[in-house]
């Protein structure tokens, strides 16, 4: 009994409503029964409406009977959504058409989901894009995560590799990233990983040999975050819709703001619920919400799992992607 | 009893045909789950139990939420949602993935079997005595510099070995001949270091021949240089002069990368201050081309020929200290133009570098803790300081006086 109210919860105006009005039915009908009885020409339109309204109302109650039998019946036995998915505004995103697009994606703090997006972002592209460098064959995106030991990439051999070569970067450090399964290839940049000396070396390499280049920074280095800021055709600030974050979003606004790189970064608002309260915009020109998903589970040992195919916020954040970089996938992005 | 049947079918159609929830975002709640963007028009049925029944109640529940005529539509929209999303999943002819990026390796020159050497050899010997020594003096050797109009030989040697001639890469045809070869490149490095100066064909044939005597080494040389014209490319053979007594490599109508770090050195690292934003770039990228190693092949080359008993190993080795000291110029000249736009972080990598492979630089010492201190980083200053304390105290007590 107490989960089937619990399950009414989310639907409780479909409760209240009709009880209420119900009670200023009786109300009225009581009041009308004890005051007004046959006396005035209104009682007299009510009495010869009542035929029309019960014939009209019988027609509604077998429309929403067959109605309710038959989506009941061809209902899925159990639905991948439990939940209501949050009303979330269009993307509204750059369009990026250049080879070897380089995206970075910041968090306004820590556990905002930068490196989920950033996985997920590469492995749309790794999986359902084009090359252009190489028809017939997919696209070969580069995430650098901020992540140590990621997916079982070596990040303190990058970190030697990088210590090693202050200045300039030779074309083989392309051999320290370890490809996945779906395509993507990973370069843990988490301790020791490049300065932003290096970051500018490392660039013009990666794009030589990748499509996409895909840079997850947590690091609170403002050099290397401003550096990467300068050379990325796109810098995705994600956040939690949390009011406690606004500030931040407030001050990352201003800072891309300060820098001029308001035309290429887009806010973006991870884990939405129906129960958020809006978040503003600030001076953000491009927008983008990922709904709450719960089938993304971020254990510890396992963070940052590949969406499904089924998901909610993998529907969400393909249709961006496609935004985002059309030119990398065969419809253009349409 | 009229009345209380009107009321209740009022009451009936309220809860049957009017949306209780959502008045202002229907439209686009409507779009959106047509696209396939949302699965339900508000939220999923509410799981009342298990069973037909329970799924019966649990549509009512959305029915009345949100009305009949809403409903229909919003279960319109659902279906026309779902078949978005099976259509999007399906993917006709998914393409290959690509594979593993690897680097381009430069091409390593591998030293040919001695088997093949020792027919080359014969084959130039035997054509060496069917030409006699009257007819090799007689042989037009060219004496003017090559047409300026013929395209550009771009000789790179940082790191790699390639002779490129009209988009063909010589380096091989070249490599195939050892000896010339090593003649060549001896001329190269020669004019790397002293781009004016000729070398004495007596210099050169002690070190192509050394152990010989005078007149061997002098025949020996003669035959290389007679062959040199007939086997190579003329493209590679007329960079050769003879003048008299002396052989020199012609510069005209090369592009030398060794030539042309030294000019980009010699033109921006003795200034100070800002640098323009084209030369910024031109010398970062000077930097990155000094870090090959000048004519890695030669070491090889050069014990399979003279098992390095002479001394054209040195002039090899002092062409790269040349290269490690233009490097280092530059980094030097990069970071003052950093200094001079107050990009203290942009400096201090540069700087590290110049102290990584020139220890002994106090005066990069000083540069350096300064600019760790004024970027911040107290710790690496002082650690620094600690690391060079007798010379840097020195340094510093110099400077204050």
């Amino acid at each position: 009994m107490a989960s089937k109210v619990s399950a009414l919860q989310a639907h409780r105006q479909a409760v209240v409503t009709p009880l209420a009005a119900l009670i200023l039915a009786v109300s009225v009908g009581v009041g009308l029964s004890a005051f007004g009885r046959g006396a005035t020409p209104a009682w007299h339109a009510v009495a010869a409406a009542s035929f029309s309204l019960l014939l009209l109302t019988t027609v509604a109650m077998i429309v929403a009977a067959v109605t309710v039998a038959l989506s009941a019946s061809s209902a899925p036995a159990a639905s991948l959504v439990q939940a209501e998915e949050p009303l979330l505004l269009p993307p509204r995103l750059p369009m990026i058409r250049r080879d070897a697009p380089f995206i970075v994606v910041l968090g306004t703090a820590p556990k905002s989901g930068t490196t989920t997006l950033a996985r997920n972002l590469a492995a749309i592209v790794a999986t359902e894009g084009r090359s252009l460098r190489v028809p017939g064959q997919r696209p070969r995106p580069l995430c650098l995560l901020d992540w140590p030991d990621a997916l079982g990439a070596d990040a303190i051999g990058v970190a030697r590799y990088l210590a090693a070569h202050p200045t300039g970067i030779p074309d083989d450090v392309v051999d320290l990233a370890v490809p996945q399964s779906n395509g993507v290839e990973v370069l843990p940049i988490a301790d020791g990983g490049p300065n932003a000396y290096q970051l500018r070396q490392l660039l013009p390499i990666l794009r030589r040999y990748y499509d996409l280049i895909v840079l997850d920074l947590k690091k609170d280095d403002h050099w290397l975050i401003d550096t990467a800021m300068e050379l990325a055709d796109a810098v995705i600030v994600t956040s939690l819709p949390a009011p406690g974050l606004q500030a931040a979003i407030a001050q990352w606004s201003t800072r891309i703001w300060a820098l001029g790189f308001e035309g290429k970064s887009v806010l973006t608002l991870n884990r939405r619920s129906v129960r958020d309260p809006p978040t503003p915009r600030y001076r953000f020109q491009f927008g983008l919400e990922l709904p709450d998903d719960p089938a993304i589970a971020q254990p510890d040992g396992l963070r940052a799992a590949p969406m499904g195919s089924a998901s909610p916020a993998a529907r969400r954040l393909r249709a961006a992607v496609h935004l985002l970089l059309p030119d990398l996938f065969p419809e253009g992005g349409r | 009893m009229a009345l209380w049947l009107t009321l209740a079918s009022l009451w009936l159609l309220f809860v049957l045909l009017v949306p209780k929830r959502g008045f202002g975002t229907i439209s686009e709640r409507l779009r959106q789950t047509g696209r396939g963007d949302r699965m339900y028009l508000f939220g999923p049925p509410p799981q009342l139990g298990s069973g037909h029944l329970a799924a019966v109640g649990g549509e009512t529940v959305r029915l009345i939420e949100i009305g009949l005529p809403l409903y229909i539509l919003g279960l319109r929209a659902e279906a026309q949602g779902q078949r978005q999303r099976a259509t999007a999943v399906v993917v006709s002819e998914p393409p290959t993935p690509a594979p593993k990026a690897h680097p381009s390796r430069p091409r390593q020159y591998v030293m040919p079997p001695m088997a093949w050497r020792r027919e080359w050899e014969a084959m130039l010997q035997r054509e060496e005595h069917e030409t006699s020594l009257a007819e090799v003096s007689t042989i037009p050797l060219p004496v003017g510099p090559p047409s300026t109009s013929s395209p550009l030989l771009t000789i790179r040697t940082l790191g790699t070995f390639q002779l490129l001639y009209q988009d063909e890469d010589l380096a091989p045809k070249l490599l195939t001949r050892p000896t010339l070869c090593f003649i060549w490149l001896y001329l190269l490095s020669h004019s790397a270091l002293e781009p004016a100066a000729p070398v004495h064909r007596q210099l050169l044939a002690e070190e192509l021949s050394p152990g010989l005597n005078g007149e061997q080494q002098r025949t020996r040389l003669r035959h290389r240089l007679y062959a040199y014209h007939r086997i190579l490319p003329p493209a590679i053979a007329q960079r050769i002069r003879l003048e008299g007594d002396v052989v020199r490599l012609e510069p005209a109508g090369t592009s030398f990368d060794v030539a042309s770090l030294r000019r980009t050195a010699d033109e921006w690292a003795s200034g100070t201050g800002l640098l323009p934003q084209d030369v910024v770039t031109e010398v970062e990228s000077a930097i990155a081309i000094c870090d090959g190693e000048y004519l890695p092949l030669w070491d090889e080359l050069e014990e399979k020929l003279t098992e390095s008993r002479g001394a054209a190993g040195d002039l090899v080795q002092s062409v790269r200290q040349l290269v490690q000291d233009i490097q280092v110029r530059l980094l030097l000249r990069l970071s003052q133009h950093h200094q001079a736009r107050r990009e203290l972080p942009r400096m201090v990598p540069l700087l590290e570098e110049v102290l990584r492979r020139r220890p002994d630089r106090q005066d990069v010492v000083s540069r350096l803790v300064a600019a760790y201190r004024q970027t911040g980083q107290v710790s690496r200053a002082e650690q620094l300081e600690t690391t060079h304390r007798p010379e840097f105290t020195r340094t510093r007590g110099t400077q204050d006086t």
